[in-house]
Parts: C-alpha cells; structure tokens; sequence
C-alpha cells in the first residue's frame, strides 16, 4: 500500500513531462482491444429484437436469477463461517504451528473451482470411490451431490480462503493498545470486541463478500460440472444448443451487468475510510489466547478444511490415476495436453508481460487520463467472468474476422483481456519502487529515453517483469472457460481434458492432469507468499 | 502501592516497596528507558499483572497478591505513549466511548471536555486526521471523559517535536490541574519532569531511588547516580569534617554532618564567576552559549575542571583568566575509601 502512495507522489512530479505519442497510443489500443468484448455484447445485444427481450422475462430466467442470488447467499453465509474463527485462531490463538496452519489453510484459494468439482464427484459421486468402497456393504446410492449442495461445499472450499486472508490482515492491524485503551475505559472483554474489534474488521468482511460473491456469480466450472444451473451454467448451455444465440448474448449482459455493479461496490468498500494507525510508534502485538478445552473446536475446525481443501484432491486423484494406470489407461493424451497448457500459458504470459510493460510505465510514470483508462479496462477484464469474454469473443470472430476465429491469436487476446491485470499489477508494483530520480540520473549522464529504459528501466524491472510473467503463466494453465470455447478444434489442455473426463465421469482419465495442475496451483502459492510475504 | 514485584526472567525485575501518590498531585516516574516505569503504569491501570504485592487506587484495593480487578472496573484513565485512538471513530466519539449510555449530561460532559481540551473545532475528524498535538490531546479528553479517579500519561510527549512539546507541557498541566485529578506522569526527560510535577520518583533497574520535590531531587540528589540523572554536575574531591567539606575551592557548607573523603556535587548555576585575580583562579576553556544563558568550561589553576551555569548578559572569551567562587550548601557523597555520613 506504502509503495502505490509513493509512486503516486512521483508521478505528480514527473506529470510536468507530457507523455510521449507512441505511448499513449500503446494505452489507448490496449484499452480498447481490453473493454472491446464488454462493449461487443451491448452492441450485440442491442440488435436484438424486442421480442427476444421478452424472452428473457420467463419463469427460466428468474429461476436462473434465484439460483444464482441463493448460491451467492449461501456460499457467503458458509465462508464466513469457516473464515472468521480461522482468521481469529490463526491471529489470536497460541496453537503451535500456526504460521502452517495459516499457509495450508489458505492454500485452496490457488486451485480452480473445477478441480474441486472433479475431486467431489469422484470420491462422493455416483460411481466414485466412497461408492465403490460401500458397495460391499449393500449401499446402493448416494445422496446426490449434483446441484445446490455440491455447488455449495466446491464454492465455499474455494472462496473462503479471501475471506480469511482480509479477515487476518485486519485482525492483525488491531493494536492491543485499542483494545487496552477500551478496557481502561471502563469495557470488559466482551464489549469491548463488540466496540473495537467488530467495527474494526467490518471493512475487511464487506470487501470480502463482495469478492466471494464475484467469485461465485463468475465461476464456470464448479456449478456446470455440478450441474447447478446459474448464470454462466445457463449461457453455456444456451451457446452449446447454438439455436438461440441472442438469449446467450442477452444472458451474459444480464450477468455482466450485475458483476459490474458488484465491482463498483467493491471499489466503494475499498475506497471507504481507511482503518489505519493513527500513530508513528511500533505496534503491540496481541496478546495470544490459550485455547483450553475450545481446542476440541478448533483442531476439528482446522483438520477438516485442510482436509478437504488439501488432502482430499490429492488423496482422490492419486487413487483414480493408480486405478487408471492399472486399467491400462494410456498417458499418451495426456502428453499432448500438456503440450498445449504449456505452450498456451508461454504465450499468454509473454504476451502479457510485453502488453504490461508500457502501460505500466506510462501509469506509474506519467499518469494522466489515457494511462488510467488502460489500467481501468485491464480491471474491467479481469473482473469479467471467462465465459463472458470467450462469448463475445467467438461472436464477434465468427461474424466478423473469420481469419482470427479458433486460433491462437483469438485464444491469447481472451487471455490478455481476462489477465492483463494480473502482470499489470506486478510490474506497476516494481516500477514504484524504483525511484524516477535514478532514471534522471541517467539522462543526467547522456542517455536519451530509451538508452534509460533499455539500460536502467527494463534491468531494474526484471523480477517485476518475471513475477508478472510467471502469475500469467499460472492463471492460464488453470483457465477453463475461455479455453474451451476459443481454442482452436482439437487443441485440448489439461484443464479441458479434467472438464471433459468430468462430464463423462471418465475419474481416472482426470486424474493425472488433475495432480499436475493441483502442483501448479501450490507453485503459485509458493511465488505469491514468496513475493508478499503473508 | 506496596511490594509490587513483577519479574521478566531472570534478567529484569521491578520491585517497588513503597510508593504512595497523594490526592490530587502530580506525580512523575521518572527513569531511563527501559526500568520498568510504563510496566508500572500498566500494572496500575491493571493490564499488566504483577507476580505478588498490593496496588490500592482512591483507597479502593485493585490488586492484592492474585486478587485482581479488572482494567474496566479500577477507573482509572490512561493515556498511552502512542495515544491509541480508535481509527474508526470521530474526536467526538472517541471521547464519548467511556461514558456510560444511560447516564444522563453525556453530551454536555463532551462538550466540556472538547472546550477545556480546544478540540471543539475537530469533534467530527478521524484520528489520522490530527496532528500529533491534536491527537494527544483527543487522547487526554478521552482518558477523562469517565471522570477516572487517577490519570496516567505514559511518556505523552516522547513522539512529539521538540518545539510542539513545550506547548503542550503546559497545556496538558493546566487541563490536568483545572480537573483536579490525581496523576502520574512517566517520562524518562528530566527537564519534562521537573517542570511538570509535584513530586518525583527517580526509578532505576526496576527500584525506586529517590521520592522529592523536583527541587529536592535537583539540589539533593541521594547519590551520585541521581544527581547525574537530574541535570549538570561538578564532582569535586574532598575531606568532610563535621558540617564542612574542604576541597580545592576552600572550605564549603555541607548539607548534612559528614566525615571523611567524599565528593561534593555542585551545580553549575551555583558556581558564580567574576573577572580578575582571586581565591581560587581558573581560566575559561569552552563557552556553550544557549541564548537564555551559557555554560563555561573553566580550567581551575589546580588542574580541576568545572561547569559554571551563567546568564547570558556578560560576555566570556576563551583564555579569559577568571576566579571561580561556589555560592550554597552542598551534598556530599562518600568516596570509596571511608567516609560515612555522620
């Protein structure tokens, strides 16, 4: 937060220079390929009759509507139920380990929504290795998991690890000297946590919700896989059957527009006061509370996420690749696939750092409004649900540059509108913290502006240009949604194969690429913590 | 406060067997860092615990050998050393956050305060957005708002600048005294001490050394430890005999009947200079000139050196031949060797 003040600062002082034209028109393309699939499906959308219109206006679509807002509801009612006693313990409590605890149970936050879908109908679906091993006792079935209640436990296993880590982060901004000012204010304990501690971390739970809820309204793969049919679950179905195009179209402006409205909430709690100390001086650190019989509690607690976030995929997929291998189920496939995450993901992160780099530089340097308006379309794209972007995107390759339509270009273009943020973020980080002083410096001594970002810039961004491109690279090989509808025919990764062995409830076809992308999730883990330090 | 011990490992205890506040003083902790004085203060406002002994607050016992009350019920107001406002509430609230709800003159209560504090002007801004006077003094109103029946300021000026601190010194005094409540102040500034406070209590290594008048502690410090804690000294060799001491500067009064080889302490504002020949000359090597006053170097012919604490007006060069005459009666501390006070 400190280094984005900072760079804010420099780059008033550096708004004397006016920006140079290559760049602004760098911003302003970039800006416009970024919004172009959002302003795409309200043109579309726009040449729709009225009488399609109406059809949006059904008992379908409000149960579409119910569906969506109940998983929301829920998903949220449940995270925060996991999240606030895991943050309290992981900040307050004295239980040993808890510096593992508070990384396992954050771990689940990296794995995509579809591998946690996969995980649940192989081991507690129908045909699924909880099945398999109760049928010799004479259990038939099930209870079902398709639909709301596993829609429900995949969602909440992978939201509430946001939860928790703003929940955490607030927790520990508390100073124990608030919390001894109140006590010597005449409130006990109790009053106290509903005085200070409460209002204190009511930001931290606002911004949270808000992020659970865009979470759970853009996710693909859990609810199609769970066949719990929301929002995106309905637009795919409706593009699948391709008779009806404009009630897909119509139906991801439905959903784009309430993921907007959700965004500019989420900018408004953010943007709201800022809780921060009011004083120079170190803080207290909070007194840590032994836990006694409420352990009995807390290890449960803390076991069983770990378990199902964690053990359990691993657990179920190296079950279903033994078993698989076992079968005689080739790994041959899989190769290709493999081929083609990585070679997807390498160009999306290329792209990517290449695309970052001059908007970075132009935001953190020069500011002004063309900088801000590619910042602003790279966060509209990331906040846009995939299925969203590879709709208009498919429509409008289809309609209009066959050329581009199914391949890579089109694939990559998805990619950086849906990631662009993400290596954006990187390299504005490391751009801030690199003084401007030192790049007059150079000009000082003889260089002309781009001797200075050849020679001084670009070194001194390297880890920032490597994070960024590694984050892409990561974000990608996990991508659903934009990969099944954009890649070109044929070309199937290891995130398309899980979905389609999924659909097919082929568990041990899944299995393998499943682990590979379970440790890809972990190394993004490993590179976050490792950068910012949790 | 009676026998209070608290230890931390074996490496640091405090021990205090004694120390009364009276009603309605001023009363300073005063010490180097680290000795133990906002542990006290902590123990007091009751959210430190200590191992064994008896803190009573207005006659009431908070704390006897394992007995405690709690913080919320001592009432007792304290001000931390970095203020420790709530973040998430406005002047007003903040100071309105330890008054009960249901008693009534809530609102005049605050009113009163903003005015005795001059915060009426910011009653609706957020801590962050105080200056650091501002926010101290958000900090006092707070800590008194519940009419607390002794006030503590833990270090209340030490993250302050030096110019805002004097101002604030005296401010934060008159609200104290215009409340008329009981206070102990900790700091480990002297000056900030001896300034502010009825009495003094010279805390080291967790003990407490000396109890005075600021001005008992300046002139009569207990030992040399003190006395070079409290400001400036001169430490000079001497033999005492009964209520004398002779020494290089002639024959001095003592403060109390001693026999011996001791030293005697001598302020600097004690030594008074004239120009020209006398009993005892010397020659100025240094002049530290303040502007209010300047404290001269003087080399004595004997070889001695002495810091002389003048005023300002008559002007001193370096060289300048001078003879050296000590004004007062002395203390004097006995020096390794014998001497034992009479």
């Amino acid at each position: 937060m400190t280094i984005t003040r900072y760079s804010a600062n420099w780059t008033r002082r550096l708004r004397l220079v006016r920006m140079p034209v290559g760049l602004r028109l760098v911003c302003v393309l970039a800006a416009l390929i970024l919004v172009w699939p959002s302003v795409y499906l309200f043109l579309r959308a726009s040449m729709v009759d009225l009488k399609a219109v109406q059809g949006l206006l059904t008992p379908g679509m409000a149960r579409i509507v119910g569906r969506s807002l109940a998983l929301v509801l829920a998903v949220n009612g449940v995270a925060w139920l996991i999240a606030l006693p895991l943050a309290w313990l992981s900040v307050y409590a004295d239980i040993p380990g808890r510096r593992i605890w508070t990384v396992l149970v954050a771990l689940p936050l990296a794995i995509p929504s579809y591998i946690g879908a996969y995980v649940l109908i192989a081991m507690y679906g129908p045909r699924g290795l909880l099945q398999q091993w109760l049928a010799p006792l004479g259990v038939e079935r099930l209870p079902s998991l398709y639909g709301f209640p596993g829609a429900l436990v995949v969602l909440v296993l992978h939201t509430y690890p946001y939860l928790f880590l703003l929940l955490r982060s607030a927790m520990r901004q508390i100073d124990q000297s608030w919390i001894d000012a109140s006590r010597t204010l005449g409130h006990g304990v109790r009053r106290t946590f509903w005085r200070v501690q409460v209002p204190l971390i009511r930001p931290a739970l606002a911004a949270g919700t808000v992020l659970v809820s865009l979470y759970v309204l853009r996710d693909f793969g859990a609810v199609s896989l769970l066949r719990y049919t929301t929002f995106t679950r309905a637009i795919f179905v409706l593009y699948e059957g391709s008779f009806d195009r404009h009630q897909a179209a119509l139906l991801t402006l439905v959903l784009v527009c309430l993921i907007l409205l959700l965004l500019a909430l989420a900018r408004r709690v953010r943007g709201g006061r800022n809780v921060q100390a009011s004083h120079a001086g170190s803080m207290r650190s909070p007194t840590r509370v032994r836990l006694g019989r409420w352990s009995l509690l807390a290890y449960p607690l803390l076991g069983g996420v770990v378990f199902m976030g964690l053990i359990n995929p691993v657990a179920v997929s190296s079950i279903w690749l033994v078993k698989g291998l076992r079968a005689g189920e080739s790994l041959q496939p899989l190769r290709a696939a493999m081929g083609s995450s990585l070679y997807a993901a390498l160009l999306a992160a290329v792209t990517g750092v290449l695309l970052a780099l001059p908007i970075s530089y132009a935001a953190e340097r020069y500011g002004g409004r063309v900088a801000r308006l590619a910042t602003i379309a790279a966060d509209v794209g990331f906040g846009m649900p995939g299925i969203a972007i590879a709709l208009s995107l498919v429509f409008f390759g289809a309609r209009h540059t066959p050329w581009l339509y199914q391949t890579m270009y089109l694939l990559t273009l998805g990619y950086m509108v849906q990631f662009l943020a993400v290596s954006l973020g990187s390299l504005r980080t490391q751009l801030g913290q690199i003084n401007p002083r030192i790049e007059e410096a150079g000009r000082l001594l003889g260089l002309g502006a781009n001797g200075v970002l050849a020679r001084i810039t670009v070194p001194l961004l390297r880890r920032g240009m490597l994070a960024g491109a590694a984050l892409v690279y990561l974000n990608t090989m996990k991508e659903l949604p934009l990969t099944l509808l954009l890649a070109p025919t044929g070309f199937s990764t290891l995130a398309t194969r899980i979905w389609a062995a999924t659909e097919e409830a082929f568990f041990a076809r899944a299995a393998a690429p499943t682990l590979i992308l379970l440790l890809v999730s972990a190394l993004g883990i490993a590179f976050i913590l490792n950068t910012e330090e949790l | 406060m009676r026998d209070v011990r608290k230890s931390f490992g074996q490496a640091f205890r405090i021990e205090i067997e004694n120390l009364q506040v009276r009603e309605g003083e001023m009363m300073t902790l005063l010490g180097p860092s680290g000795c133990g004085k906002s542990t006290i203060l902590r123990m007091v406002a009751g959210l430190e615990t200590p191992d064994g002994g008896c803190i009573h607050v207005a006659g009431q016992e908070v704390f006897c050998d394992g007995r405690v009350i709690p913080p919320e019920r001592r009432r007792v107001g304290l001000v931390f050393q970095d203020y420790a406002l709530f973040p998430h509430l406005t002047v007003a609230e903040n100071i309105r956050f330890g008054l009960n709800r249901r008693r009534s003159g809530r609102g005049e209560r605050i009113q009163a305060l903003l005015e005795l504090t001059r915060l009426e002007a910011l009653r609706d801004r957020y801590p962050h957005e105080l200056s650091g006077g501002e926010q101290q003094r958000t900090a006092l109103a707070r800590a008194l708002a519940p009419n607390p029946h002794i006030l503590l300021l833990d270090e209340p000026f030490s993250s302050l600048d030096a110019a805002l601190r004097k101002t604030l010194r005296s401010e934060v005094r008159r609200i104290v005294s215009e409340m008329q409540v009981t206070t102990i102040l900790v700091t480990h500034d002297q000056d900030e001490a001896l300034s502010m406070s009825d009495r003094l209590a010279i805390l080291m290594d967790g003990r407490v050394r000396q109890v005075g008048t600021p001005r008992e502690l300046y002139w009569s410090p207990r030992d040399e430890t003190i006395a070079r804690f409290m400001g400036d000294v001169n430490l000079l060799r001497g033999e005492a005999d009964g209520e004398w001491v002779r020494c290089v500067l002639g024959t001095l009064p003592i403060q109390r009947p001693c026999q011996g080889p001791v030293h005697i302490m001598l302020r600097p504002e004690t030594v008074q200079l004239s120009l020209g020949k006398g009993r005892c000359p010397g020659r100025v090597l240094e002049v530290d000139y303040f502007g209010h006053d300047q404290v001269l170097h003087v080399e004595l012919d004997s070889g001695e050196r002495l810091l002389a604490r003048r005023d300002a007006v008559q002007p001193f060069l370096i060289n300048q031949a001078v003879n050296v005459e000590p004004v007062g009666i002395f203390p004097v501390y006995p020096r390794a060797g014998g001497g034992r006070p009479g």
